[in-house]
This record gives structure tokens, C-alpha cells and sequence, in this order.
């Protein structure tokens, strides 16, 4: 399953005092098996682009494709494109409804028509996979779990869609260190168990770790796309655009100015650890001499 | 001793009689022109904690003082409010006026400043947090960082002494962060104003005088960012992470190489690095 836009410009209330354009001219090709971070600074149109990807959004110019047929041409089944792509909007617990958290994952695939059974077990897959898989939860209110439970529930009505491609708007905005990392990891689990992401992230040490491939937006274009060492080997323009730049990639400009060596690619914790222990050991042996 | 400016002295609080205490014999003080940090993963007490001190709670045990007033009796309870005033996490539900200028007059009104007095204090809050050219802005116009540094602006047009941030940068994207966090040290650096922060962000804590982690309504570590940071190990008990930096700084510790103490920014990193490999 492949996301293609094509020449995409999105362009809100057009004719009106308010005309503003989002999105101009976006060409992105979302390949299977992707962990797609896509970045950049508030209104930059990373939004805006991100709800293009299931058809919430319809192009003002240019097409959408899903495995090269668009999406907005006459005839083309929209529901199947929302049971395909499933999109978890920013604070995704706002807006939970039901009695029971069992009842709100249920909503979606009721009204994909599936009969009791099969909804019951997407229901409870769903649950599974975003660990909430204890029994006596589903029957609880939502509105008395915790806040990163409740994004949980959230996401599990989006996955018990079955959706080949999640599109997640700041998954983790607001949640603690620890319920970050338990979000974070999760979705990760999902990529490896062969569900295509792009997620939308200010957080570089998050894209650092998870993401294979990183796009970058600037006002309404594509700045960068590439895999992370590569995008991270730019850390001046990131900055420059308003970004934060994941620490050790911080670390490595300071100590390139300073004339030491260290690797342009380097950009996690692990990779900052084995390239400093080289430089302190190459320094000893060449202090020793 | 001086008095501090912000005393909590043994307190505890419930929600409900019997329920479980959501803050438990908790001891603070911050002493005129202090910047201290609260941090705490989400449902540990913290903004529980910040409420108590500005009196919207009460405690059951122990006594909260705010200037030398207790937060008990209710004859003080805007007096406090006006000296310790509080800025709260969602920047949409702080302001309530259709003009900037107009928002931070609010708070004035409500205290009853005379109006000819009032241009001044407003102008003043407005410089103060570099918001001046916004002051006749529609707020919802604005970036998520302007909003939280007009709410800043009306808590500081009624002269306080010190202000309490609950969680004010959660909701905002690195560059609003950034620009809250600057106009805040500034105000506690240039005007003395006493700040406690109230964050689950790690690197917000690094540049402040003492850190407090709470737990399951406790504070179980108090120190300067150093030592709080320095076993991100015990850090991770408590369901928070350690900068980047500390956490690179204990593993290059465990490999044999002598990076001193405290580390906690990629400025401090760079030079243990240079002065060890160059």
C-alpha cells in the first residue's frame, strides 16, 4: 500500500478575506514500511499535509494517489480509503464519547457494518495492542482512566479499523516521560508488525530513535526528506527554521567547531557514546607518543 | 532568616475524606528571588501542589504561607492570589478578552486598581514579556508562546512577587517553549520575581536553582539540578528521564573515562570532551 501525492496545494477558504494557502506544490511519496517523520515548526503545514494522507482533507490542486489510483476522482470508494489510512488526530482522548471503553473502540468498525462477533474481536485486539488488554478496563468509563490510558483507548478505535498506513498528529504532546516512552514503543511495535506510519513530531530525540525516514516542512514545501543521519547532518538550517536538533547532534556541531572529529552521522545517545570513547582513546594513544 | 516568600510546612491534602491523599506531608520553601522546579511525572501531586499555594486548595494537614500569610484564612486569600499569581497549562483558557491590551487590564480591574494608573502597569507587564507591539493583537491571532506571555503579562501588571507556572509550556512546540522559558529567567533574574515551575520537561529544570521530584504526592529528591540528575538511574524510578547529556555522561563514566560530575547540556558535554580528547 503507497500514498503518493502529486503536486499537492492546499489552499483554505479560497476567494475569501481569510485565503491562506498551507500547502503548495507537496511531492511525497509514502513507500510501505515507512516510519515517517514528518516535522516542522508550527504552520508550517505538516497538519495540513498529514490529513491529506487519508482524504480528510481534499487537494486544491493537484491528487492524492493510493496505490496510484486518486482517491478523489469520481467513483472512488472514500470509505475504503479511511479503513486503510487511519489518522489519530492531537489529544486524540478529546474526543472519546461512549459509556465504555469497549463501546468507543467499537464505534468504527460498527459502522464498517462487520457483525457482533468480528467487531467484538477487533475490539479486543485492538485493546491487546495498545495494552490495555485487561478485561475489567473495557467495561470502565473511559473519562475515569488516566490520561495516557484515555489516548490509548483513542488509538485503539483507530487501529480496530484494521488501517494499513497510521497517521499520527503528535502522538506523544503532553504525556510524561515514561507514557511517552510507552506510546513511542508501541507505535514502533505496530511498525515492525508491518503497519506503514507517519507521524507528525516536535520532538527530534523521539525522531532520532524511531523514525526511518524524516521529512521536513518550511513553509507549506518540503525543506529535506531523507533518513535521520541524513536530515540531522543539517543541524544549522534546522535550527535556523525554528527547530530543535536532537542533543548529541548539538554535541557534535560544538565539537566539530572545536576541529575535533566527530562523525557527521552520529545523532543518538549509542552512536554518541562509541565516537567519543574513539576520540578519547585515539587522544591517549597520541598523548602517550 | 528572612521569611520565605513561599512556605509549604508538612501538608497534606485529599480530594474527598478518605480518599487517598493525593499530596502527603510535603515540606517547600523558596526564599525571596528563587527559581525552583517541580518536576513529576502526570497524577504525581505537582499541580495539586501548585494549587494549595495559591489558595485555590486547602490543606487538610499542615499550613501553606505565602508571604507570611497563611493560605488558611480566608481573609487573605486574594491577597495571596495577587502576590503569588499562577499561569496554568492550556493558553486558550487564560484569556478572555477580544484585545491583548484589554486582557491584561482584567486582572487590574478585578483588584481594583484606579484607571489612571492603569496604562502604565499594562504598558510596563507588556515590555516586561516582549509583547508591547502585540497590545492591540486579538488574542487568537496569536502563537501558542505569544498567548502564554500575555497570561504572564496580566499575572505580572498586578505586581507579584512571585508566580507559579503550572505545566505553562506542556501544550506549546519548541520555539513558543523556548520563548516562554527566556522571558521567565529574565523576569526572575532582572526583577527578583520568585518563579516556581511546574514541568514534566527535564531540560526546563536544568537552569534552575533546586529541583524537587514528587512521586505518588511526595517529593522524594530535592537538590540543585546536578545533584538531582546525577543517578539518572533512580531518576527513571520515578517514571521521568534524565537530560541527554547526564544519561551519555554516566555511560562514558562506566567506560572508564573521567567526564567530571554534573554534566547536563551539550555546552558542558563539549568541553569535558575537548579537555579530554584534545
Amino acid at each position: 500500500m503507497q500514498v503518493t501525492l502529486e503536486n499537492v496545494t492546499h489552499t483554505y477558504q479560497p476567494g475569501s478575506p481569510f485565503q491562506a494557502t498551507a500547502i503548495r506544490n507537496v511531492n511525497l511519496e509514502i513507500r510501505e514500511g515507512d516510519f515517517l517523520a514528518l516535522i516542522g515548526h508550527t504552520g508550517s503545514g505538516k497538519s495540513t499535509l498529514a490529513q491529506h494522507i487519508n482524504g480528510l482533507l481534499r487537494p486544491t490542486e493537484g491528487r492524492v494517489l493510493l496505490d496510484g489510483k486518486d482517491i478523489h476522482q469520481k467513483g472512488y470508494d472514500k470509505k475504503e480509503v479511511r479503513r486503510k489510512v487511519g489518522l489519530v488526530f492531537q489529544y486524540p482522548e478529546h474526543q472519546l464519547f461512549e459509556e465504555t471503553v469497549a463501546k468507543d473502540v467499537a464505534f468504527g468498525p460498527k459502522n464498517l457494518g462487520l457483525s457482533p462477533e468480528e467487531v467484538s474481536e477487533r475490539v479486543t485486539e485492538a485493546l491487546r495492542r495498545v495494552g490495555l488488554g485487561d478485561p475489567a478496563l473495557a467495561e470502565k468509563s473511559p473519562f475515569e482512566l488516566s490520561g495516557g490510558q484515555m489516548r490509548r483507548v483513542a488509538m485503539a478505535g483507530v487501529l480496530a479499523m484494521r488501517p494499513q498506513i497510521l497517521v499520527l498528529d503528535e502522538p506523544a504532546a503532553g504525556l510524561d516521560p515514561q507514557s511517552r516512552r510507552e506510546m513511542l514503543d508501541m507505535i514502533s511495535d505496530l511498525h515492525r508488525q508491518g503497519t506503514t506510519v507517519v507521524m507528525v513530531s516536535h520532538a527530534m530525540d523521539d525522531v532520532a530513535h524511531y523514525a526511518t525516514r524524516a521529512v521536513v516542512m518550511e513553509k507549506g514545501a518540503i525543506a529535506m526528506d531523507g533518513a535521520p543521519e541524513e536530515i540531522f547532518r543539517h543541524g544549522e538550517a534546522l535550527e535556523k527554521m525554528g527547530l530543535d536538533v536532537p542533543s548529541v547532534c548539538k554535541l557534535g556541531m560544538y565539537l566539530r567547531e572545536n576541529g575535533l572529529p566527530f562523525p557527521q552521522d552520529a545523532f543518538r545517545e549509542d552512536q554518541a557514546l562509541s565516537a567519543i570513547l574513539t576520540l578519547w582513546k585515539g587522544g591517549k594513544r597520541h598523548g602517550a607518543q | 532568616m528572612p521569611t520565605p516568600i513561599i512556605s509549604v510546612d508538612h501538608v497534606s491534602f485529599a480530594y474527598e475524606e478518605e480518599a487517598r491523599e493525593a499530596v502527603r506531608d510535603v515540606s517547600l520553601q523558596l526564599p525571596r528571588g528563587s527559581f525552583h522546579a517541580i518536576l513529576g511525572q502526570n497524577g504525581s501531586g505537582k499541580s495539586t501542589l501548585a494549587k494549595l499555594i495559591n489558595g485555590l486548595y486547602l490543606p487538610t494537614k499542615g499550613t501553606v504561607t505565602v508571604c507570611g500569610m497563611d493560605t488558611a484564612d480566608d481573609r487573605n486569600t486574594w491577597e495571596i492570589r495577587r502576590r503569588a499569581g499562577m499561569v496554568f497549562q492550556n493558553p486558550d483558557n487564560q484569556l478572555v478578552a477580544t484585545v491583548v491590551e484589554e486582557d491584561v487590564a482584567f486582572g487590574l480591574e478585578n483588584i481594583g486598581v484606579p484607571t489612571a494608573e492603569m496604562p502604565a502597569r499594562i504598558e510596563k507587564a507588556l515590555r516586561d514579556v516582549g509583547m508591547l507591539e502585540y497590545a492591540q493583537r486579538a488574542p487568537h491571532t496569536l502563537s501558542g508562546g505569544q498567548k502564554q506571555r500575555v497570561a504572564i503579562a496580566g499575572v505580572l501588571a498586578m505586581q507579584p512577587e512571585a508566580i507559579i507556572f503550572d505545566e505553562s509550556t506542556a501544550m506549546l512546540d519548541p520555539r513558543g517553549r523556548k520563548e516562554v522559558m527566556e522571558a521567565v529567567k529574565q523576569l526572575n533574574r532582572e526583577q527578583g520575581i520568585t518563579v516556581l515551575w511546574i514541568t514534566h520537561f527535564m531540560e526546563e529544570a536544568v537552569h534552575c536553582d533546586r529541583v524537587h521530584i514528587m512521586h505518588d504526592g511526595q517529593i522524594v529528591l530535592s537538590g540543585t539540578p546536578r545533584d538531582v540528575f546525577a543517578d539518572p538511574e533512580q531518576i527513571r524510578k520515578y517514571r521521568l528521564d534524565a537530560p541527554p547529556m547526564a544519561r551519555l555522561a554516566v555511560q562514558l563514566r562506566e567506560a572508564g573515562m573521567p567526564i567530571r560530575d554534573g554534566v547536563l547540556t551539550a555546552e558542558e558535554m563539549t568541553k569535558e570532551v575537548l579537555r579530554l580528547c584534545r
